[in-house]
């Protein structure tokens, strides 16, 4: 039965219409992904009302390709110019930059691309086999889980990008939830820090915010006097390098899907928070010697976080395949999309149309392909337009970045917070602060916010479920592991045995 | 080299001024904006995105969906009432959120200050776990009496579909409930299946295979009849337990196509006749048909009458249940 | 300038920040308790994370600023007096820096974009004209190539946004 439900998707998805439909979706997509601004959430919904009157089989096709297309297309701005097209590639820079200013930045975007592909095809194996058994892990997540996901998400990320001083990423953190607070609270709709401005009260969204603080400093770097030519130099893909490197990491490849898999599973949480978790687990499972290169331009870590990413995507269809509920922000315009089709996702799929599960499978894993080699084609031209002189490129992105902050809620306020947060941004880069915690802060600030109240108010103000629980008692442990190994209190312990 | 440039400015500048003004056609004569003031995926932004499709065909134009979410879905309604009432921005919200938005302090204009075509009618269902000790109504409204504030609801917030669909279910049972709010349908839908929560109040779309598979049970329905879900599935409406509810019934969301008064005539009748077609459209009854929406249409010359009884009807359950700052009575709406 | 200078008056700031958005927690909480909400308990108060936030912000800015103030073989009042002259005279030299004066000049172009063009010219002539006074600004190039660039720039981006995307543009 499955075999024939598989081959008659092929057969769909192999019409000539359909191929033509999946390469410029694809392409669409990739393009909205690399320009800084469009995420995936606004390339779906855009898109959505194009394909309304497609053949069913066609939009369903067309969308999953730009789904696909715009979570790897981010990777190749955030390579390239270190702004990350969408939060979720807001990982791949930490590495990925590096590396192409050591002019290994075709290599980089090889890397990332194949892994990619790669991810999403790992992921669609999930989606075939396992449905059913993770979508009632998932139902495991009640709200003290959310809260402590949300508290090791930030951390982590803080942890990681200010390697030195990891105080400075948790500072950072802290202000991206201090922002994430404004407008009304989802508890009570009570206004926070809003004074009144109904625009403030809907909340700050968080596209402006990832734009000011990424966009604008490199931007803002471009303003000198003097033409200094810092020109990005298109290198080989060097594909035996490549693939020789994934080669060796195809266990950090398969963990990183893993991961991938599972936040995507837990409705919420989305490909951002998946690309950090695959890095910081890359990082602190690898060797001793090997840690300091992260960071600089370290392979490893492209590998893990554009895996980790795209991995996302199957997760978090499987619970709008199996429950309704989307995993993630891209997923759930993509939820709609179904349903505007007529297919109903949800507990009586598998009754009702069984062929749907098949179908979005193939079309997924076709899409993922169809991404590799179109990212590859495009990021040749991609290396050439953002080889332009930066003092023609800038002011163009900026002009880009004002659209995507505009066409969130299609709202002028949103453009001018922008502008703020791009101020923000060049303070803390100037202070040597990472922007990355601040985002996830801003990212996950309503979740720990929410979950925690939530959580209380159902066990009248008792914390006692945080200790019974086992899911929380592994974040709590993993938690307070992560502060004291920061603070220095294992390298203590360590030397006093030594000294004994 | 500066002169030819600071002439160029001020070309360009006269010229977008001119073309802003733009020319007078008959209406409709270029692509019409219609903001749902939610995200993208919820109930009211799917059946916009039906509505907006089929009264595009007969109007020769593209309607666009514009999603402008935030603070409770005023920010998107006050969009509308603040652009120019020329036709070309529609606002499809839902009637809940809707007719409570002066008593919540958000604007002073009422829904007197707008056109509207009602189109659907979604009802709520009250729903719990499939492993939950509550078989029928009775058995949950029995817990509630026994333990006062003490069994739990899971609603998309404050104002949402389920918060009303709980506050009846509080004034059958005479005493409060817990009130456990998410950020959407949704995540309170998964809370239920989890157990976290006793009982889901939201809207029947939300849920309704879940309950045709067995993954929640269906206690009943705040509808005026008992709605048939599938063959041998009917959920019974409350009124079978509890009649001294029916003047509140039916409780649900409305889902309709609003524009603020003052647009011409004849403007309004070609919307009139956009809306009569998409609501016979095929595609639409389709859509609706598979998420339990009833298809209630309520032309514009009806279309006061009804918000008026319905206005009063939800803005005095929100205002009762203190969620709601604002006495009705100031907008001179009355207690029916 | 020691960069461990600008940090110390950094982290005064972040200090500042945090004090203010744990008394405003605080005020909401008061709010909330009040009519009509009547939330009495802390912990499920909506005041209650923002308060615990900016409690959070005094701890770390205020343990990062003694990291600051640590130097060897000095008290700490004395290394405060010192990175205080350090900032006046860092003040001082860079209120001349032309380089900075330059990006200050560009920033202000973007503000100007962003707050008044966009407000009242549609998107199109707003961004022809931002592009058209950046690029001289920048002396990208020559005037008219300058002008190519931003005219061609600007056409593609409303085709591609308007026409092939179906959003509306301002």
């Amino acid at each position: 039965m499955a075999l024939e439900y598989i081959g008659i998707a092929f057969m769909t998805a192999l019409q000539p219409f359909n191929i033509l439909v999946m390469f410029l979706s694809t392409l669409v997509g990739l393009v909205m992904g690399v320009l800084p601004g469009l995420s995936a959430t606004m390339a779906i919904a855009l898109l959505t009302g194009l394909t309304y009157n497609f053949p069913t089989q066609t939009a369903i096709l067309s969308l999953l390709s730009i789904y696909v297309g715009s979570i790897s297309g981010g990777c190749q701005s955030a390579i390239l110019l270190n702004i990350p097209g969408t939060p979720a590639s807001a990982a791949t820079a930490l590495d990925g930059h590096p590396m192409a200013v050591q002019g290994k930045g075709g290599l980089a975007i090889f890397l990332a691309t194949t892994v990619s592909c790669i991810g999403t095809l790992l992921s669609v194996v999930f989606v075939l086999t396992l449905t059913p058994l993770l979508t009632s892990l998932a139902l495991k997540f009640t709200s003290w889980e959310f809260f402590l996901l949300s508290i090791f998400g930030i951390l982590i990320c803080g942890t990681i990008t200010a390697q030195a001083e990891p105080i400075k990423g948790w500072i950072s953190g802290i202000l991206g939830l201090i922002v994430a607070m404004v407008g009304l609270d989802t508890v009570d709709t009570i206004p926070r820090f809003s004074y009144g401005n109904v625009n403030l009260m809907s909340g700050i969204q968080l596209i402006p915010v990832m734009i000011g603080l990424f966009g604008f400093p490199e931007i803002v770097r471009v303003f000198k006097r003097q033409a200094d030519e810092e020109v990005t130099k298109a290198s080989k893909f060097e594909v035996k390098t490549g693939f020789k490197l994934i080669g060796q990491r195809i266990f950090t490849v398969i963990r990183s899907a893993f991961i991938g898999v599972g936040v995507g599973i837990i409705p919420g949480v989305g490909e951002d928070t998946a690309g950090w978790l695959s890095y910081w687990a890359t990082r602190s499972l690898a060797p001793k010697e090997e840690k300091d290169t992260f960071g600089k331009g370290n392979p490893h870590g492209v590998i893990a976080v554009e895996t980790g990413n795209n991995a996302c995507i199957g997760g978090a269809i499987i619970p709008v395949l199996s429950l309704a509920v989307p995993g993630s922000a891209p997923a759930a315009v993509l939820l709609a999309a179904f349903l505007m089709h007529g297919y109903r996702p949800g507990p009586l799929l598998m009754t009702e149309s069984p062929e749907f599960l098949y179908n979005v499978c193939v079309y997924l894993a076709l899409a993922s392909i169809t991404m590799w080699v179109i990212a590859l084609i495009l990021s040749k031209a991609t290396v050439r337009i953002l080889g332009v002189n930066k003092k023609y490129l800038m002011p163009i992105v900026y002009v880009l970045c004002v659209i995507g902050s505009y066409l969130i809620n299609y709202n002028l306020f949103d453009v001018k917070v922008m502008f703020v947060f791009g101020l923000l941004g060049v303070v803390l880069t100037a202070m040597k602060f990472p922007p990355a915690p601040f985002l996830l802060g801003v990212i996950l600030g309503p979740m720990l916010d929410s979950n925690l109240r939530r959580a209380l108010k159902l066990s009248d103000g008792s914390f006692a479920p945080l200790f019974t629980r086992p899911i929380c008692l592994f974040f709590l442990a993993l938690i307070i592991f992560l502060i004291l190994a920061q603070l220095g209190v294992f390298k203590i312990l360590k030397g006093k045995r030594i000294a004994d | 080299m500066k002169k030819a440039l600071s002439i160029l400015l001020v070309l360009v500048v006269v010229s977008s001024v001119v073309f802003a003004q733009g020319q007078q056609e008959a209406y409709p004569n270029k692509n019409i904006n219609m903001t749902v003031p939610y995200g993208a995926g919820g109930t009211t932004d799917l059946t916009a995105r039906a509505l907006a499709n089929a009264m595009g065909k007969d109007l020769g134009v593209t309607i666009n969906i514009v999603n402008t979410a935030g603070a409770g879905g005023s920010a998107g309604t006050l969009n509308v009432q603040n652009a120019k009432v020329d036709g070309y921005s529609l606002l499809a919200n839902g009637m809940l959120a809707f007719v409570t938005m002066p008593i919540n302090g958000y604007t002073d204009k009422t829904f007197r200050d707008w056109d509207a075509w009602i189109a659907t009618y979604a009802p709520n269902v009250i729903v719990v776990p499939k492993d939950s000790p509550y078989n029928t109504i009775t058995d949950l409204i029995e817990a509630m009496r026994a333990n006062p504030g003490q069994i739990t609801a899971g609603t998309a917030g404050i104002g949402s579909g389920g918060h009303f669909g709980a506050e009846i279910i509080k004034q059958v049972a005479g005493v409060d409930y817990k009130h456990i709010t998410y950020a959407g349908g949704g995540p309170a839908f998964t809370a239920t299946l989890s157990g976290e929560v006793d009982f889901c109040p939201q809207l029947l779309a939300e849920y309704k295979d879940a309950i045709i598979s067995g993954d929640v049970k269906a206690l009943c329905t705040l509808s005026d009849e008992p709605i048939t879900i599938a063959e041998g599935i009917t959920i019974p409406s409350i009124k079978e337990f509890y009649p001294e509810v029916a003047p509140l019934l039916p409780m649900g969301e409305v889902t309709g196509i609003l524009i603020p008064k003052g647009l011409d005539e004849a403007a309004l009748q070609k919307l009139d006749h956009a809306f009569e077609v998409a609501i016979q459209d095929q595609a639409f009854l389709d859509f609706c048909d598979s998420r339990s929406f009833e298809v209630t249409p309520v032309g514009r010359a009806d279309s006061q009458a009804y918000l008026e009884e319905f206005a009063s009807k939800v803005c005095y359950i929100l205002y009762d249940a203190g969620a709601a700052p604002i006495d009705p009575a100031e907008f001179g709406i009355e207690r029916l | 300038m020691e960069s461990k200078t600008k940090e110390m008056v950094f982290s005064f700031a972040l200090v500042i920040t945090g004090i203010y958005v744990a008394i405003e927690g605080f005020r909401i909480y008061l709010r909330a308790a009040s009519a009509p909400y009547f939330i009495t308990t802390f912990s499920i108060s909506p005041g209650f994370i923002p308060f615990i936030i900016g409690i959070a912000l005094i701890i770390f800015s205020t343990l990062f600023l003694f990291q600051c103030l640590k130097e060897e073989g000095k008290g700490r009042a004395e290394v405060l007096k010192m990175r205080w002259s350090e900032f006046a005279s860092w003040v001082k030299a860079n209120s001349k820096n032309m380089d900075i004066a330059f990006t200050i000049g560009a920033v202000i172009i973007m503000g100007i974009y962003t707050y008044v063009l966009m407000e009242l010219l549609p998107f199109w002539a707003a961004s022809m004209i931002f592009l058209i006074a950046l690029f001289c600004y920048l002396r990208a190039d020559k005037w008219w190539k300058n002008l190519i660039v931003a005219v061609v720039g600007v056409i593609a981006i409303v085709i591609v946004f308007q026409y092939c995307f179906n959003a509306a543009l301002p």
